[in-house]
């Protein structure tokens, strides 16, 4: 009878085992992953909007209204306050692919709480929207290279964003850039379908809701190393663009 | 006993209409049915009128406008009514218009929304039932343009909307002044889900796109055996307002302490108890 309950053994192991692995991108959705701020102290129930994943970046009405409107599309239903930084951006001679001078788009959307100059509860009818406070963002959670407090605010170190890659001269070429229209994540999509206006931006990589990432990789569209997602070999996330 | 118990239902009807009048003010879903919802304008026409703390008569809910006191008629009559409510963009879109009574906003251009992620098809107008949301909520209507007292009583948008909506509900606070029509920056209306009037939407199945709709529960709330599922509130495969909101309010059919919305927002007391749980309903995020 007794001998019963080492059965569960291996149960119980996965049980405890599970929140480690659930930590990471875990593929299972947002809720429960890094940005689901639901059970957050500062997006709770005496905001009349509290305790919402969504809300924090997007709301359903009159949101994002003036994100993007010069080009005549609509702003995500944006509902974070953005930040008004200058970055400096990736340069390099040997890139083929134009670069904007400043993030353009859905990047500017990552950056409006990754470049540490917005709070992070800065959203909709937050306590902190509109004042700007500067460092609760980001303290003591997990940061995107160096930026951190707003006091970084250079891009280029970081793979190129806001870059463009369809028409791009190197495609096709040996050591150059496979098609993106030939190429698919993990979960089978088009890398084509990953970009905004033919450009490289933070969400081609990442996938915000943690959905069609690969377990235990910081959201990422592919693996990183070998075995995550079914990857033959290491890096297969940059080799997925990159003809190396 | 019988003092207890009669003590307990006074106490009961006291408490549910201290409830009712501050729900009401705040124009939150009771999911109680149309009676005594934000969308009942019979205040003040028969003794059911909506009390502030200090018994004053809320003024934003003196109704009195609503001559025939009726509920249903300042949207519907059963006769000869909404025949040609969409005719303008054609009858495949619906054969008859709801028996609709009000009058339809005459606004021909609604900016809608537009996105490089968009798959499904989107129309380059409202059409169908959102429409019918429109003819108040968009301002350019006076609220008491039913059964064809279409000119009443003033014509000027923007005092139409504060006096249709001067408990300060707006949807969204764009919803004034001249961009009271501007709708990029609201969740796309009249755009492809399911089958119908366009395609089935690309996104249907895929994860991390849309979950397929037909018997596509509403959250994760206890409902009613028969509340609607996500494919019942579609307008021929399109997405609607009412997709989300539940105008009659509906027993059962609301989260409570919603805005009429078909499943909850946040755990918090009066949220529905469901984080996001009508944005989960259809994206698979
Ligand atoms: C931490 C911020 C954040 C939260 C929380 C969030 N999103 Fe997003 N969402 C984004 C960003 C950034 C983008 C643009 C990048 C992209 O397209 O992936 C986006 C894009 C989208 C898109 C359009 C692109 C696509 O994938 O179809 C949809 C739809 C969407 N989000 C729905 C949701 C829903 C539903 C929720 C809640 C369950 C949610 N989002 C929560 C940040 C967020
Ligand atoms: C979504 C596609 C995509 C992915 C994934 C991607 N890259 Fe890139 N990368 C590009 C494009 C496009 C360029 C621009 C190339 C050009 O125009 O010369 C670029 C440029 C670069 C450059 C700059 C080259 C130069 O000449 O300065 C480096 C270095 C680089 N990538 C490394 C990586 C690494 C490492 C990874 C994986 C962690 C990666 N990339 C993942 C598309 C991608
Ligand atoms: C509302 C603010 C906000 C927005 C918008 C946002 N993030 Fe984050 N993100 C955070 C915070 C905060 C964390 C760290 C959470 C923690 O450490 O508990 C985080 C964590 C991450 C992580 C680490 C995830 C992991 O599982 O380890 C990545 C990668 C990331 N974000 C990428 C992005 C990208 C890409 C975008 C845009 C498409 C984006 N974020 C938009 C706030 C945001």
């Amino acid at each position: 009878m007794k001998k019963a309950y080492w059965n569960y053994l291996p149960l119980l192991l996965i049980c405890l085992a599970f929140p480690l692995v659930a930590s990471a991108g875990n593929g299972l959705g947002i809720k429960g992953s890094k940005h689901d701020f639901s059970g957050e102290d500062w997006n709770n129930g005496t905001l009349q909007y509290g305790g919402e994943v969504c809300r924090v970046c997007h709301a359903p009405h009159d949101r994002g209204l003036d994100l993007w409107r010069d080009a005549d599309v609509s702003g995500l239903l944006w509902n974070h306050k953005m930040s008004t930084a200058e970055y400096s951006m990736y340069s390099s001679n040997s890139m083929a692919g134009t670069i904007e001078d400043q993030p353009i788009g859905r990047s500017k959307l990552c950056l409006s709480c990754h470049d540490g100059t917005v709070a992070l509860d800065a959203f909709g009818d937050g306590p902190n929207n509109g004042n700007g406070d500067m460092d609760t963002a980001l303290t003591g959670r997990f940061v995107i290279g160096a930026l951190k407090d707003g006091s970084n605010l250079d891009l280029r170190g970081h793979h190129p964003i806001s870059l463009q890659y369809v028409d791009n001269d190197k495609i096709g070429t040996n050591g150059g850039l496979h098609d993106p229209a030939d190429q698919t994540w993990y979960d089978l999509s088009s890398v084509a379908l990953s970009l905004e206006q033919g450009r490289v931006e933070c969400h081609s990589c990442h996938d915000v809701h943690n959905r069609v990432s690969v377990p235990n990789t910081q959201v990422l569209r592919a693996g990183i190393r070998e075995g995550q997602g079914g990857a033959e070999h290491a890096s297969l996330l940059c080799l997925t663009c990159h003809n190396k | 006993m019988r003092k207890l118990l009669v003590f307990a239902l006074v106490a009961t009807f006291a408490f549910g209409a201290t409830a009712l009048v501050a729900t009401d003010a705040d124009a939150r879903a009771m999911a109680n049915g149309i009676v005594g919802s934000a969308h009942d304008f019979t205040n003040n026409r028969d003794g059911s009128v909506a009390l502030d703390a200090e018994n004053n008569l809320i003024p934003n809910r003196d109704e009195s406008w609503n001559y025939r006191g009726e509920i249903c008629r300042v949207c519907h009559a059963p006769h000869d009514k909404g025949r040609t409510a969409w005719s303008s963009w054609g009858e495949e879109v619906g054969e008859t218009g709801l028996l609709w009574n009000h009058a339809l906003s005459q606004t021909a251009d609604y900016p809608m929304y537009a996105s490089s992620s968009l798959e499904g098809e989107i129309s380059n107008q409202v059409i169908g039932k959102s429409k019918l949301c429109l003819s108040c909520h968009d301002g350019t209507v006076a609220l008491n343009a039913f059964d064809g007292q279409q000119d009443k009583p003033a014509t000027d948008p923007d005092a139409v909307l504060i006096q249709s909506f001067s408990n300060g509900f707006t949807i969204g606070p764009g919803r004034t002044g001249s961009d009271n029509d501007f709708l990029m920056g609201t969740h796309p209306i009249s755009v492809a889900y399911a089958a119908g009037f366009y395609d089935e939407n690309p996104k249907v199945g895929r994860n991390g796109g849309l979950h397929i709709p037909d018997g596509q529960v509403f959250g994760n709330l206890v409902k009613m055996t028969g509340a609607p599922t996500v494919d019942m509130v579609l307008e021929q495969g399109m997405v609607q307002c009412h997709s989300c909101h539940d105008v009659h309010d509906s027993k059962d059919v609301n989260a409570v302490g919603t805005r009429l919305n078909r499943a909850g927002q946040g755990l918090a007391e009066n949220r529905g108890g469901d984080p996001s749980g009508l944005c989960l309903s259809c994206h698979n995020k």
